[in-house]
């Protein structure tokens, strides 16, 4: 089993956490490292997926105050508040690398495993998204797409169709791949936020509130056994890492042009 | 085009090379292989005319439902062409992914990474091993 490096990192700014993230798909791609990262934001940030157009956040009023990031991944906007955040960096030659699909299936199933078992409430029931919904356009958030695999939230009553009101998405995620390299990184919404406030969150549609510390505890094992991975105990971001962590967040995710190219 | 006359980078390129002008010309597409990996395409940004182009290095970009993927360049050489229609019709990818889902045309300056590409056979066992 192969295995992979934890990372559980304090609040930091979304400039600095999409730096680290692109670090680890750096390290994957270069000298095929594995990570697992798990993450939370110090202050409620609007990002943006790689191919959004930073005019159209002016369509999201609920964010137009708060500080924005440009994404390397795809997919739609993310309003990063009450979440709990994970990436996921895995090098080319791992066999979950070669079809997004799977990855992104087996993460999406740790999570719902760990849903179920700890906040699920009689009338809810945790799932994955079975079709993905077209829309022209796509709509701006993230959270307001449904594609194959997202993991929703749906009242037991709901019919087949799972575009019929009652599902809710709490946790889609994005890939950035590289030579064959992978980042997948994906939030899961704890609970709604004001500057999003048309989503709720787990905390809303169970009736239990869960923390970021108490969903990353209980999902690491999961994790683990999902996409057949072992893990040694944390290892933090040394100081030559945070040194290319901050050089990253320099030159790239800070930067004006990275933030305003589309 | 015959995908079985075309080469191949391992990262999932096709290659076609022809004599134009004096020189030689390589159209660059995805395989077909790839563009089933990638699932639901949603945005393709293409490269640019005049854009001098190395080995492995990324020529342009493309959004799936799920991932933002390179494409990489197999050889060396200035871009000519670039399939415009392209991008507002992404169904031609899947539906013809040798033929009207080329992508661009790069005029080679040398023969850097040509060593490196795959006839079909050899490709189609890379992408086995990776369907495992």
């Amino acid at each position: 089993m192969p295995e992979c490096r934890l990372i559980v990192d304090p609040p930091r700014s979304g400039t600095w956490n999409m730096a680290v993230d692109e670090w680890l798909l750096r390290r994957a791609n270069d000298e095929g490292v594995l990570s697992l990262r798990f993450y939370e934001w110090n202050e409620p940030t609007l990002s943006l997926g790689y191919f959004q157009s930073l005019a159209d956040r002016a369509n999201h009023p609920p964010s137009a105050e708060l500080p924005v990031v440009r994404r390397a991944s795809g997919g739609g906007a993310l309003v990063h508040h009450h979440e709990l955040t994970y990436s996921l960096a895995v090098p080319a030659r791992h066999p979950l690398a070669a079809q997004p699909t799977k990855l992104y299936d087996a993460a999406h199933a740790s999570l719902i495993e760990v849903l179920s078992a700890t906040v699920q409430a009689e009338d809810w029931n945790v799932v994955q998204a079975r079709e993905t919904e077209s829309h022209h356009p796509q709509p701006f958030l993230c959270f307001r797409r449904h594609a194959h695999g997202d993991v929703l939230i749906a009242h037991s009553s709901s019919s087949s169709s799972q575009s019929c009101g009652s599902y809710h998405k709490i946790c889609g995620s994005a890939q950035r791949r590289r030579h064959g390299a992978v980042l997948q990184h994906g939030g899961v919404l704890l609970r709604r936020s004001e500057h999003a406030p048309e989503l709720e969150g787990v905390g809303e549609l169970c009736g239990r509130e869960i923390t970021a510390a108490e969903l990353r505890e209980e999902w690491i094992g999961p994790f683990a056994k999902h996409l057949a991975l072992s893990f040694a105990g944390p290892q933090p971001l040394s100081p030559d890492e945070q040194r290319a962590a901050r050089a990253i967040q320099a030159a790239k995710f800070a930067h004006p042009e990275w933030t305003s190219r589309r | 085009m015959n995908p079985e006359n075309l080469l191949y980078a391992k990262t999932h390129e096709w290659v076609s090379l022809a004599d134009e002008g004096g020189g030689k010309v390589a159209t660059i597409g995805i395989s077909a292989f790839a563009v089933e990996a990638l699932t639901d395409l949603v945005f393709m940004e293409l490269p640019k005319v005049g854009q001098k182009v190395k080995p492995h290095e990324s020529i342009c970009e493309i959004e799936s439902v799920k991932a933002v993927s390179d494409l990489y360049s197999p050889v060396e050489g200035e871009v000519v062409e670039i399939n415009e229609p392209l991008p507002d019709q992404l169904e031609t990818l899947s539906e013809d992914p040798f033929g009207a889902g080329w992508v661009c045309k790069i005029k080679l300056d040398s023969d850097s990474g040509l060593g490196d590409l795959m006839n079909h056979a050899a490709y189609e066992k890379v992408c086995a091993e990776e369907a495992h």
